[in-house]
């Protein structure tokens, strides 16, 4: 739930990196914090994990001041993708305002992935969020590897889905950007619909995009 | 770093933490101590509205700098030091806020998640006493069922039981009545020729009284004391009369008691009561299978159900008998206004003309002495009129059916059958 404070004139985002164990959600956050050159760029913080594993979560802070003096904290988070941390997962998607689903490409992942996107559709329903309203994309990461499911069979199965398909390998560093890129965009929609950007900010979508990522250095 | 002196309880993990939240997880006195080493003078940590948190108020025009977390600016390190002391004692200050700024948010998670695995188990808990409670009740319910089937099947035991006794006691006293009957009739009947003959005889010597023929014969009759004995053989004669009554009597007696005690009457199901009395024929038949029950549902009738059952096993019985072991017997059921009608009905050769006016007649059979009664189709009637109803017969050649007609709203006649 976007948060406006009239006082401050300052809006706060909450974006959730979301997926199975291990499918490159940390790995998508230290990319961003490393690519991105945003007008305001915070501190990564990640909580210390044992062997790889997100135990609570990672945050990275971006924002932007429009001109008239409107501040947009967008704080980006993950969740911990084993099972056993449900409850967790579940406290940390609620007041979510997009989701990035980060997916494994390997093929033997299809079943976590499968897993962990019904899990989530759980989430979102128990934190009393509308799947139908949030704004989501698919990230297929892990592109890099082999043995990986092709691009056309993960298309066609996303087909009929609402949701973008993007595909990335965080630890090169691509697709990374363009999955937030395609996010923000959707989040725009929204949140134009709601606090009239463009209209009361001159906040337009390219610049609102441009200004959080900072035209980043895009391979 | 301290346990966190104030609640989190409320809070939501990614919140903006001020830095008053997070100076209460911090050791501030080590920290003071460690701050105050760095800058050798006075400091404050103000927040965003000037206030001081740690150290002591200062003027505001000394050297400052902003103490940011989140891309904001969420209060200033304000100190009377150079500027490198100044760095480097922000440095330490900002390290030990994302500490406590990390400690925050995880123990608020934590808390949640906690909160939410606690719930999860109570949720759990709640369901499970809940279908626990349903088991249990199941469970007596299936237990009250159990006990009302065993009482059921055990009453229709019982009845089952009843009815086949009482139809063997009926068919032994009927039985035995016969088997007396007819020595019995034949011994009234030679007693009442020998008074007649006596008295013929009483006749003749009534003249040999009078007169005297010989003195050998007068001496010889009054030798042996002949009137007296005449006399006397009226006697045992007439005894032997009233006796031969008493037994008629008595095979009269067993009759009766072969249609059973005084019965209280019943709203009675007649469909079960054939269902059951098509049971027990079936067992004294031995073996025939061929019943074929068209029963229609009928109100429960007024009358009394062991008197109405004799008389339907007797009809089955009957059935059976006219046919083979490959023949058909039907047990109809309907009802008709305000009388319900039973048809039994066989496949047999059906009753001659020279008998059918006969079969309601007591004794009359046409069964081998000792198999029939010979009281069956006698009794049917009786018991059916005793409930104001009527036994029909139709007969011919390829079958014959008896219908039991009963009143649905019987007044019982309470004469015994």
């Amino acid at each position: 739930m976007a948060e406006f404070d009239a006082t401050r004139n300052r809006l706060t985002i909450k974006l959730v990196y979301y997926g199975p164990a291990q499918s490159g959600k940390t790995t998508n956050l230290a990319c961003l914090h490393s690519v991105l050159r945003p007008e305001l760029k915070g501190e990564m913080m990640t909580l210390e994990t044992k062997g790889d594993r997100t135990l609570f979560f990672d945050l990275l802070p971006i924002g932007l001041k429009a001109k008239t003096g409107l501040f947009v904290k967008i704080k980006l988070f993950t969740v911990p993708g084993q099972v056993a941390h449900d409850s967790t997962r579940k406290a940390v998607l609620s007041r979510a305002d997009g989701v990035v689903f980060v997916a494994d490409s390997q093929l033997n992942q299809e079943t976590n992935n499968q897993a962990s996107f019904e899990n989530l559709t759980a989430n979102v329903a128990r934190v009393g969020l509308n799947l139908e309203n949030l704004p989501l994309v698919v990230q297929f990461n892990k592109q890099d590897l082999e043995h990986i499911s092709a691009r056309e069979d993960i298309e066609q199965k996303w087909q009929g889905t609402p949701w973008p398909v993007m595909f990335s390998s965080a630890l090169k560093g691509e697709g990374v950007v363009e999955t937030l890129r395609a996010l923000l965009g959707v989040l725009y929609q929204r949140l134009n619909e709601r606090y009239s950007l463009a209209h009361a900010h001159f906040l337009d979508q390219s610049q609102f995009v441009d200004q959080l990522l900072g035209q980043a250095v895009e391979s | 770093m301290n346990t966190p002196g104030h609640s989190i309880n409320a809070a939501n993990y990614d919140q903006d933490w001020s830095l008053g939240d997070m100076l209460g997880v911090i050791d501030t006195a080590e920290l003071l101590r460690c701050l105050q080493g760095v800058l050798e003078a006075d400091f404050s940590i103000e927040d965003d509205q000037g206030k001081c948190l740690l150290g002591s108020s200062l003027d505001t025009s000394l050297p400052r700098k902003a103490i940011s977390v989140e891309l904001e600016d969420i209060g200033f390190l304000v100190a009377s030091a150079e500027p490198k002391q100044l760095e480097l004692a922000h440095s330490l200050f900002m390290s030990q806020l994302k500490i406590a700024q990390k400690y925050l948010m995880a123990s608020t998670l934590h808390l949640a998640a906690v909160q939410e695995d606690f719930q999860n188990l109570q949720n759990q808990n709640e369901a499970l006493e809940d279908s626990q409670r349903k088991y249990k009740l199941l469970n007596q319910q299936l237990e009250a069922r159990v006990n009302q089937q065993v009482l059921k099947m055990q009453q229709a035991n019982l009845q089952l039981y009843e009815a086949q006794r009482q139809s063997s006691v009926g068919q032994l006293a009927a039985g035995i009545a016969h088997e007396i009957n007819n020595p019995i009739g034949f011994m009234a009947s030679n007693l009442r020729t020998a008074k007649m003959y006596l008295n013929r005889l009483l006749n003749v010597a009534e003249l040999l009284n009078e007169r005297t023929v010989d003195d050998e014969l007068n001496e010889a009759w009054h030798e042996n004391n002949t009137p007296h004995m005449l006399e006397d053989f009226q006697e045992l004669l007439d005894d032997c009369l009233e006796g031969s009554d008493r037994i008629a009597r008595i095979v009269a007696d067993l009759r009766l008691f072969s249609n059973l005690d005084a019965e209280e009457s019943s709203y009675t199901a007649l469909d079960s009561l054939l269902r059951s009395t098509a049971d027990i024929a079936k067992i004294q038949a031995e073996g025939h299978k061929g019943v074929n029950l068209q029963l229609q549902e009928v109100p429960p009738v007024l009358c009394k159900p062991g008197y109405i059952g004799q008389a339907l096993l007797a009809l089955l019985m009957n059935a059976f008998e006219a046919v083979s072991e490959s023949g058909e017997v039907t047990i109809a059921l309907t009802q008709a206004d305000e009388t319900v009608r039973i048809s039994i009905r066989d496949n047999g050769p059906g009753i001659s003309s020279i008998d059918l006016p006969k079969i309601f007649d007591p004794f009359f059979t046409t069964k081998e002495i000792g198999a029939g009664m010979g009281l069956g189709l006698t009794v049917c009637r009786d018991i059916a009129r005793a409930h104001g109803g009527e036994i029909e017969v139709h007969t011919s050649p390829s079958g014959t059916e008896m219908c039991l007609w009963l009143p649905l709203n019987a007044r019982l006649n309470e004469t015994k059958t």
